[in-house]
């Protein structure tokens, strides 16, 4: 296991090279929770409730959700496709290494990158604008929240895993991956929480793998969800993750078959 | 026992064809065609233990398809590969630490990290035990003599330092089998030579076994003794350098310096010239007629100095492939 953290060491570095892209990549975060907020605000005006989420509430679930799609949907992954087409796969392939733990490996990197920034930002913001914000005190709820959180990195990594599969395909990887890359943003609750869609689309939405990354834990976050149905979409998650870990197995094995290793 | 066993090696792939211009473009985007190209097709060779072998061939020959198929990274259409006993394709770990395939077009080196980064990464991919490791480390840098760039970024490195610093990079475990294709290409001369010196000194120290492809004839010359040329795929010789030119090259030149100039038409009389600028002349001659026209030149003209030649192995190669000679031929000599 030491090599996987070999890995994650030399992740860690390659951020810290390009010093300019750090600090414009984490202003862009930043002002993606500004402009979050303010939105809420006026969205909210004199109103006390809206769409069954009080301000606080709403807040919270904005600024949490960007927590935690930092944690979330940060990735590495995505450069498979590219790595595939380019034939630099081949330094992967040639090593007794798995190219899934090392994927997993650069992720997690990428993640504590971004979880420990996001919540410098956060805690920076909440102490400047001084927004209502729901704390969380049910160790329990905690519990059950940051375990399904786990679970949604997880699926969130098989997931990408499998898109970037494509590039054993087709060179054309950039569309699928940007037109994937914004419904996930819309269907997993990163841009508004999923109950405040009318009902049949919210039932939809949820027999898709997506509301199981962002809007799922939150609700359990935020008490939304009673133990019961917590435990329920925890059970579904680990369905879903053994689906997408299988079609991971299976696609890479036929990608290998027709693997040419180009560019070289 | 052979330590690479090649049986009827077949590799075809599937490649997208499109006709030039806009109108191909739509016309392609519409309806895709695919053309069949056989980049190997029907190899056999064995090579044993501690062998160098040179692996040459035009571009577009299948010699480094042949080596990605060697080392599992391509699964072979048909036939049978046995590297150290392993089926390359499987990727066992026990294989796959005892192989090592070195591109000189593209490197395995992180960009953006000093190639110290890079190594201790690999001892640990390869699990090399510490003080085995900083022996090699040590005995590479030296060898190769990169021990000052070690902190450097890569990308900071010039192509020279950087081929060396991805030979340390596939050296490190000390693999049994090495793949190199092309390892020289784009280094001057010096380079060149710093590169096979060192490499005939791993094939000697570690009795490791090494497929060398290349398209400059000096790498093949001064390293390999045996050499496997393919075209189009397929097997056109096996065997010893120099039996090439004993099995291709029909004529010998023979080399004259003059003691004094003579009249350029009693040349024609004694054979075809080669080339002549005062005091030198050479003259091409068939296998067969050597001594006939050896003996006709001393008759006949004023000379200080006699040399009988082969051709140069770039040129019987080069010959080789521009006609294609060994076409429909008794091909293997062994």
């Amino acid at each position: 296991m030491i090599k996987y953290l070999f890995i994650i060491r030399n992740t860690f570095e390659e951020y810290f090279i390009y010093r300019i892209n750090f600090l414009f990549w984490r202003l862009r975060n930043i002002l993606g929770l500004l402009t979050g907020y303010f939105f809420i605000k006026v969205v909210f005006g004199q109103e006390k409730i809206l769409y069954g989420y009080d301000l606080e509430k709403i807040l919270t679930y904005i600024f949490s959700v960007s927590v935690l799609r930092a944690v979330i949907f940060s990735s590495r992954v995505a450069d498979l496709a590219g790595v595939i087409q380019t034939g630099d796969l081949t330094n992967l392939l040639l090593k007794p290494i798995s190219t899934l733990r090392y994927y997993f490996s650069r992720d997690l990197a990428d993640k504590v990158l971004n979880i420990s920034f996001s919540l410098l930002e956060l805690g920076v913001i909440i102490y400047l604008l001084k927004p209502p914000f729901f704390l969380q005190k049910n160790l329990f709820s905690l519990i059950l929240f940051i375990f399904s959180a786990g679970l949604a990195l997880l699926l969130y990594f098989f997931i990408n895993f499998l898109l970037s599969l494509i590039g054993f395909w087709t060179p054309e990887v950039w569309a699928p991956q940007f037109l994937f890359g914004i419904l996930l943003n819309f269907f997993s609750g990163g841009l508004i929480p999923l109950d405040v869609l009318p009902k049949p689309v919210q039932f939809v939405f949820q027999v898709t793998p997506f509301p199981y990354l962002l809007f799922n834990p939150m609700t359990v976050y935020l008490g939304k969800s009673s133990l019961l149905t917590a435990l329920g979409m925890i059970l579904i998650s680990l369905v879903w993750i053994g689906i997408f870990y299988f079609l991971v197995r299976r696609v890479w094995q036929k990608g290998l078959l027709i693997y040419q290793a180009e560019g070289r | 026992m052979s330590t690479i066993s090649v049986s009827h090696l077949k590799k075809y792939y599937q490649v997208l064809k499109k006709e030039p211009g806009l109108a191909g473009g739509i016309k392609s985007f519409l309806k895709r065609e695919y053309q069949e190209i056989k980049a190997v097709d029907d190899l056999s060779f064995k090579i044993k233990e501690g062998e160098l072998v040179g692996f040459i061939g035009p571009n577009g020959a299948g010699k480094t398809t042949t080596l990605k198929c060697l080392s599992g990274l391509l699964y072979p259409t048909k036939g049978q590969v046995r590297v150290l006993g392993f089926d390359p394709w499987q990727k066992k770990t026990q294989f796959l630490k005892q192989i090592s395939l070195v591109m000189g077009q593209k490197n395995q080196l992180w960009w953006d990290l000093p190639a110290i980064d890079t190594f201790s990464l690999n001892k640990e991919i390869y699990e090399i035990p510490d003080q085995e490791y900083q022996q090699t480390l040590n005995e590479l840098t030296y060898l190769l003599e990169i021990k000052d760039l070690l902190k450097t970024p890569v990308r900071k490195l010039s192509l020279g330092e950087r081929m060396k610093c991805e030979l340390v990079v596939a050296l490190l475990h000390s693999p049994k089998i090495l793949f190199l294709d092309e390892p020289t290409i784009g280094l001057d001369v010096m380079m060149q030579k710093k590169m096979r010196d060192f490499i005939r000194l791993y094939n000697e120290r570690k009795k490791a076994t090494i497929i060398l492809t290349s398209h400059y004839m000096g790498d093949v010359k001064e390293l390999c003794q045996r050499v496997i040329i393919i075209d189009q795929g397929r097997l056109v010789f096996d065997g010893k350098l120099e039996k090439i030119i004993k099995k291709y090259a029909v004529n010998k030149v023979i080399s004259v310096i003059l003691a004094k100039e003579i009249d350029y038409q009693e040349l024609d009389k004694i054979g075809k010239i080669k080339d002549f600028n005062y005091p030198k002349l050479s003259f091409v001659v068939k296998r067969g007629k050597v001594a006939t026209v050896t003996a006709k030149i001393l008759k006949n003209l004023p000379v200080t100095d006699l040399s009988i030649e082969e051709p140069a192995i770039e040129e019987v190669i080069r010959k080789l492939f521009a006609n294609k000679d060994y076409i429909d031929s008794e091909l293997n000599s062994e």
